[in-house]
């Protein structure tokens, strides 16, 4: 098996989670939440953001607005909308569910 | 040089420029254009623009490669980020192998793919067959004749390339095709020149 691959997803679908999560709590600038995903290794490289708050967007998860900057080009706050909003709810029930299914099932093996 | 990255400007040596224009390059090849991969390749060049902001500051200075270097290593490769499910899958190819069937391969060809489409359909070097077919033309001639047949009933396969490389290439083709001909034409002149000669020594040394 590839555990490479396999880890590389389940960081991924959880990413998503944490990233909706993040945003829900205030409206947010990516690189402000960057730090945060970097100590818990969910993310490695800021790059990886982008293409997924886009896709985020595009799915209508997310939208943001326009903030002039003084450090620069004006920045893109992104908050969650509405769906957005019902997505993390239906995340956060699938992960709570999956800590205790997968805690169990680990504990009884060991 | 005077550089403007989405109404930030900048300062800094061609060098410097060289290796950021390579690397912003290469973010935006390797996330395209369809979809959101305009507007993704503009946020990752808008934040490059902030972050190569702070680290100059109210300084004023030039950008040096050591800052190209720091905002690459925070952004990083885009092979580290790009989604791959957006790309085409490459094991989606394998799952149900078509049916081996023969054809002439137009993007390896130096006539009418009959070798390489011969190669490709018992898997070996295209070299191999061409190999037995210049030998097989050289000694009989009957190469030539079977080349040929093969040329005319083998449908040609579909090929990978544009239409400009095609063009190209034929153009490319024309060139090779003369010279095997004048190696052809010269091979058998100096056969012809051999033979000849040895013709002549053998008389010359035949008992009168």
């Amino acid at each position: 098996m590839d555990f490479v691959n396999a880890t590389a997803q389940m960081r991924k679908g959880i990413l998503q989670f944490c990233i909706l999560a993040l945003i829900a709590e205030e409206e947010v600038y990516p690189s402000d939440i960057i730090q945060k995903l970097k100590q818990s290794k969910l993310i490695v490289v800021e790059g990886t953001l982008y293409p997924l708050l886009a896709r985020l967007k595009t799915e209508g998860l997310l939208s943001y607005r326009w903030i002039e900057s003084t450090a620069g080009p004006p920045r893109k706050y992104y908050r969650l909308t509405k769906s957005g909003e019902a997505g993390l709810q239906q995340l956060r029930k699938t992960w709570q569910e999956l800590e205790l299914a997968v805690n169990s099932i680990i504990k009884e093996s060991e | 040089m005077t550089i403007n990255m989405q109404g930030a400007v900048f300062e800094m040596e061609e060098e410097v420029w060289e290796k950021l224009k390579t690397y912003m390059e290469s973010i935006k090849r390797s996330i395209g254009t369809a979809g959101n991969g305009y507007e993704i390749s503009v946020d990752i060049e808008n934040r490059l623009a902030e972050m190569l902001n702070e680290r100059i500051g109210s300084a004023k200075r030039k950008l040096t490669i050591e800052d190209i270097d720091h905002v690459i290593s925070s952004m990083g490769q885009p092979r580290d980020f790009v989604e791959t499910e957006d790309l085409p899958a490459e094991n989606s190819l394998n799952e149900n192998p078509p049916r081996k069937r023969l054809v002439r391969d137009p993007d390896d060809k130096i006539l009418g793919g009959v070798c390489s489409g011969i190669a490709a359909y018992f898997n070996i070097d295209p070299i191999f067959i061409r190999v037995l077919v210049a030998i097989a033309v050289l000694f009989s001639g009957a190469g030539i004749i079977l080349y040929v047949v093969f040329w005319m009933i083998v449908p040609e396969g579909g090929t990978t390339k544009t239409k400009e490389e095609l063009q190209r290439e034929k153009l490319k083709r024309t060139k090779r095709v003369r010279l095997i001909l004048w190696t052809m034409l010269l091979g058998a002149i100096s056969l012809l020149l051999i033979y000849i000669l040895l013709a002549h020594q053998v008389r010359a040394h035949l008992p009168i």
